[in-house]
């Protein structure tokens, strides 16, 4: 009895420190030694993203305030998460402007949320509007950072994303779960076109530093 | 490469009489023979350098190498509430001058990404 107890908090602080090990940010410069490390680290910040964002979305849908901004709080640190890695491989200054690019995103979302809940076709258009412009500036953005991203690739990536993540949102609206889930699912898997194309990218603009 | 010219001083000249009264004393008011056109690209979202120490009557040349609309704008407000330059937007390759002729610190951003945020420093 005794050392099955003994055993079983063994176990139980094995499971703890692998726990914390895993826990430790992804983006964090001594994280990310190869093109290999880079392309995990990007694939998993990008589809968290898209994760805590249906997380965020489907609280507000259900007037669940205080859960939305929990899910709005960890979306946030995923965005400083992702900026952080922007910044290891770009510097500060692309950090920086990194940061508020990424919010201005979410922004949109959110406003294309709000005004679903308030039914608001106009606020709802405009939202779409906003993010389809927005593709362009950060196909510009990427492109500027690294040209062997194609402005419009990125771009038209980054509409195929709004466009998914709305479609979702209107399924949260429908109280359509299922729908609602299958469509997070897909746009979660999607950012891996845009994970991989930049990972890769990287690589190939410091192939000394990430080929390894 | 297109390159437009537009003078602050010129500006500042149109401008009713004491609308900078109270900034006019720490303006050297007088123009360098040796003016300087200084650089200034706009890579990646940022206007670099930032901030860029001038002389009086110097120039800053913007020259956009984003594939995206950016904008160097005044963040203070003159006469009317217009800014107190405005490149207005440009394209890539573009580029557009503004000449300073009043010392301090002029801060300004980009209409079309207002977290974009640069400072000339004006000094003599
Ligand atoms: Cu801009």
């Amino acid at each position: 009895m005794l050392n099955t107890i003994t055993i079983r908090r063994t176990v139980l602080g094995g499971i703890a420190a692998l726990t914390l090990a895993v826990t430790a940010p992804v983006a964090q410069a001594d994280h990310i030694k190869t093109g290999a490390d880079l392309r995990v680290a990007v694939n998993l910040l990008l589809a968290e993203h898209v994760n805590l964002a249906a997380a965020a979305t489907g609280w507000a849908m259900m007037g669940l305030n205080k859960n939305f901004e929990a899910a709005a709080g960890g979306l946030d640190a995923n965005t400083v998460d992702l900026a952080n890695a922007i910044g290891l491989v770009y510097g500060d200054g692309a950090k920086e402007a990194f940061l508020p690019l990424w919010r201005k995103h979410i922004g949109f979302f959110v406003d294309y949320t709000m005004a679903t809940i308030k039914q608001d076709k106009a606020g709802r258009e405009k939202a779409v509007a906003n993010l389809m412009d927005y593709a362009r500036d950060f196909g510009a953005f990427l492109n500027s950072a690294n040209p062997n991203l194609p402005a419009d690739a990125v771009e038209a990536l980054v509409k195929e994303h709004a466009v998914t993540v709305a479609a979702m949102v209107d399924a949260q609206a429908n109280q359509d779960w299922p729908k609602a889930y299958e469509l997070q699912r897909k746009a979660a898997a999607h950012m891996q076109m845009i994970s991989d194309a930049l990972a890769g990218a990287i690589v190939a603009q410091f192939p000394e530093r990430f080929g390894g | 490469m297109t390159t437009t010219r537009r003078s602050f001083l010129a500006f500042l000249a149109a401008l009713p009489a004491g609308t900078f009264a109270g900034r006019a004393r720490a303006c050297a008011g007088v123009v360098h023979a040796s003016a300087k056109v200084h650089e200034v690209d706009i890579r990646t979202f940022q206007f670099q350098p930032s901030p860029l120490t001038i002389a009086p009557g110097d120039t800053v040349r913007w020259t956009n190498r984003d594939g995206i609309e950016h904008s160097a704008t005044a963040v203070e407000t003159g006469s009317g509430g217009k800014p107190q330059f405005d490149t207005g937007l440009f394209g890539r390759g573009e580029s557009r001058e503004v000449t300073f002729t009043e010392s301090g610190h002029h801060d300004y951003f980009c209409t079309r990404h207002p977290s974009m945020k640069g400072t000339v420093v004006v000094e003599g």
